[in-house]
């Protein structure tokens, strides 16, 4: 066999072999697609969610809460951030419409450019759920601050009657965060509101209490601790300068943070056997005080990092037609030293969501709830 | 050099004799504890003095450090970050079982670290102190959080908050170790060669080089104190609260320059003196505590200190326009 020949056959076998290569690799590569078009294919629905920041750790608890959901209901979903910026907002909900999702979840921080993101959304014609801030004609998902805080003041108010206090020997103290709006502080001002009126104390009005307030009546003090651990230790310091020390104090706070720091003022004054203290936010830090602290009676939580179940829920919900309420209202409960346990072990992991409101039922039909089994009284 | 140096020098001819600036902010002061006492019944009393002490414990020992970089011709913003990274790291130190001196010379080793950089940052790289301790501030910030996660640690060791333990009466111990210091770094200014040189570099840092002052190392070694406090001060408010939290001391950078500066110190360097600055936290923190007393909102409250420290800094200026400076 002369070289040429040799070289002839050698070529022709390396045709033979790339054109085999390449039908392969062809064969593979629409195979490939078409799985990916059938995967595509199953995710029953494609949504956009845009978190407020993926910096802080309860965000970012949200953000996966809601990607677990999305994949536990196979759900294709889209994270963007918005990084608290009005900006990045309005950026992101551009990318979002050009992605052309079937419903966006928007977590904006920026309550001023709602109508922006309403016009954006609006024009591409895809619904869209506003999480915690409300935009204009979206559905909107939300804690209830206000009854959060009346929830609490009954949680503590029988407590209290059952040491014996009154109007006559007891004072309110409610720690308002001033910047963080009047929603956001609608939990004090309710919670004021439902004990003063539980324990026969001068009533006021909720637009009577505002940022400015500080006496609300002889029974009630609002300070502010700003929502931070040091300026709420400082401002109820101070405060507790004003009330005769065998004074009966029922004190509750905007957060878990604002309500250690009062809490550490108390303590520090001496007047821990005094004050029935309630928080607000299921933290680790705060459970443990309910847990260990014979004061700290009450701990209203909201369970963020499980918001994503009732998001994905509502989002399929809205997909199939259903209208939702006006507000679709995030689980939330008040916790005592007698049924934390039921809600979250002893690494503050929860358990437990309580029972859907009323209001919320349509959302156990999604069968999205269902998939984690971790909510009360739901099968 | 300074006018403090000459004013120092003179009096050790003279014998003592109290800075006309400082008994300005002195008669100040007492003329604001005169009308709060008028204004609300409930300010004069053993209580809320132990009380507005307690106030102002972790401003201060900020503020102790900030005069001497303020005096040595700089400031630190990153104060409000080296803060909450002590609280955090004494926090998650004592609850992993360190022993507490050993978490407590930690966290002020890693205020020294912290200061170091700046100093370095500042003489070495040649950053102006606003970008070098502002840069800082987002690093130690930022460390606070990842070490925190973001969320408040509880102090699991109780004995972690030594601190606030009380001494006496219901003065706790912080408060007393806040007067030592005080008085030491008192004597280091005006009785240490380092303190002299502190106030020549901020006075003059070309006539001191010239002088034979190692400028540099001055420099660095002050922002090395000014961290090393802040570190404590980490410290210090943790054992108030029981808790590491990475959101603690945002505001005590700039009440730190303000106490500072309404304490008598010029920004231009080479002036103040520890007595004006624990005067000027003592403003800050009466004027906060008497406003809570007569119950005035908080943003009243913020607005009262704006308008202070303008009037302080403005007749600062107007002495200074009148000397011919």
């Amino acid at each position: 066999m002369t070289k040429s020949r040799l070289d002839d056959m050698t070529r022709r076998q390396l045709m033979r072999r790339l054109i085999a290569l390449g039908l392969t690799t062809a064969s593979a590569t629409s195979l490939l697609g078409a799985w990916g078009t059938r995967a595509q294919a199953q995710a029953r629905y494609k949504l956009s969610f845009a978190n407020i920041t993926e910096a802080g750790e309860l965000f970012v608890q949200l953000g996966n809460g809601i990607a677990a959901a999305a994949e536990a209901a196979n759900i294709e979903l889209r994270r963007y951030d918005n990084n608290f910026d009005s900006e990045t907002t309005l950026r992101n909900a551009q990318l979002m419409v050009q992605d052309q999702p079937d419903l966006i979840l928007e977590y904006n921080g920026v309550q001023g450019i709602g109508p922006a993101l309403q016009r954006v959304f609006d024009t591409a014609g895809i619904p869209f759920i506003a999480i915690n801030v409300d935009v204009p004609g979206g559905h909107w998902f939300n804690l209830v601050n206000s009854e959060i805080g009346a929830d609490t003041a009954r949680t503590v108010v029988p407590m209290a009657q059952a040491k014996g206090w009154s109007a006559a020997d007891t004072t309110v103290i409610i720690v308002q965060s001033s910047e963080s709006g009047e929603e956001v502080n609608d939990c004090v001002r309710y919670f004021y509101i439902t004990a003063a009126e539980a324990m026969g104390m001068p009533v006021a009005a909720p637009a009577d209490i505002t940022a400015l307030t500080t006496t609300i009546s002889e029974n009630g003090i609002q300070v502010d601790g700003k929502g931070q651990l040091e300026q709420s230790y400082t401002a109820v310091k101070n405060v507790l300068q004003t009330l005769p020390a065998d004074r009966n104090i029922l004190l509750y706070s905007v957060n878990d943070d604002s309500t250690i720091g009062a809490w550490r003022a108390v303590q520090e004054a001496g007047r821990a056997e005094k004050v029935l203290v309630a928080g607000l936010g299921g933290s680790a830090a705060a459970l443990q005080e309910l847990r260990t602290n014979p004061s700290w009676v009450a701990e209203g939580t909201i369970f963020m990092g499980q918001w994503g179940q009732y998001l994905i829920a509502m989002a399929v919900a809205i997909l199939e037609g259903v209208v939702p309420p006006e507000l679709t209202k995030c689980p939330q409960t008040v916790l005592t030293a007698k049924n934390v346990d039921t809600f979250y072990d002893a690494a503050a992991n929860v358990i437990l969501l309580p029972p859907l409101d009323d209001s919320n039922s349509y959302l156990a039909a999604t069968g999205v709830l269902q998939l984690f089994g971790n909510v009360q009284n739901l099968e | 050099m300074s006018d403090q140096m000459t004013t120092a020098g003179a009096q050790k001819a003279r014998g003592v004799r109290i800075d006309p600036q400082f008994l300005g902010l002195a008669s100040f002061y007492v003329v604001l504890v005169i009308v709060f006492s008028f204004a609300t019944p409930n300010f004069m009393s053993w209580s809320n003095g132990v009380n507005i002490l307690s106030n102002i414990t972790v401003l201060g020992f900020v503020a102790l450090g900030q005069t001497l970089a303020i005096v040595s011709g700089g400031f630190d913003l990153s104060v409000s970050g080296t803060l909450p990274l002590g609280a955090v790291a004494y926090v998650i130190l004592t609850n992993a079982g360190v022993p507490i001196p050993l978490a407590l010379l930690l966290v002020i080793g890693i205020g020294a670290v912290v200061g170091i950089v700046n100093g370095v940052l500042v003489n070495k790289v040649g950053i102006s102190p606003l970008i070098a301790t502002l840069g800082s501030l987002s690093v130690t910030g930022g460390l606070a959080l990842t070490l925190s996660r973001g969320v408040t640690i509880p102090m699991s060791n109780f004995d972690a908050g030594f601190l606030s333990e009380f001494a006496f009466g219901r003065v706790a111990w912080y408060v007393l170790v806040l007067i030592v210091l005080c008085i030491a770094v008192h004597g280091l200014m005006r009785y240490s060669v380092l303190g002299r040189m502190i106030y020549a570099v901020g006075g003059n840092a070309d006539a001191s080089r010239l002088a034979g002052i190692r400028v540099e190392v001055v420099s660095i070694t002050v922002y090395t104190i000014c961290a090393m406090l802040a570190a404590f001060a980490g410290v210090v408010v943790s054992s108030q609260l029981l808790v590491g939290s990475a959101n603690v001391g945002a505001d005590v950078a700039l009440n730190s320059v303000a106490a500072v500066i309404l304490g008598g110190a010029s920004l231009m360097g080479g002036v103040g003196t520890i007595g004006g600055t624990l005067v000027g936290v003592l403003i800050l923190g009466t004027i906060a505590n008497g406003m809570a007393l007569m119950m005035v909102p908080s943003f009243y409250q913020q607005m009262a200190n704006g308008v202070i420290l303008l009037l302080a800094v403005g007749l600062g200026r107007l002495r200074e326009m009148r000397a011919g400076k």
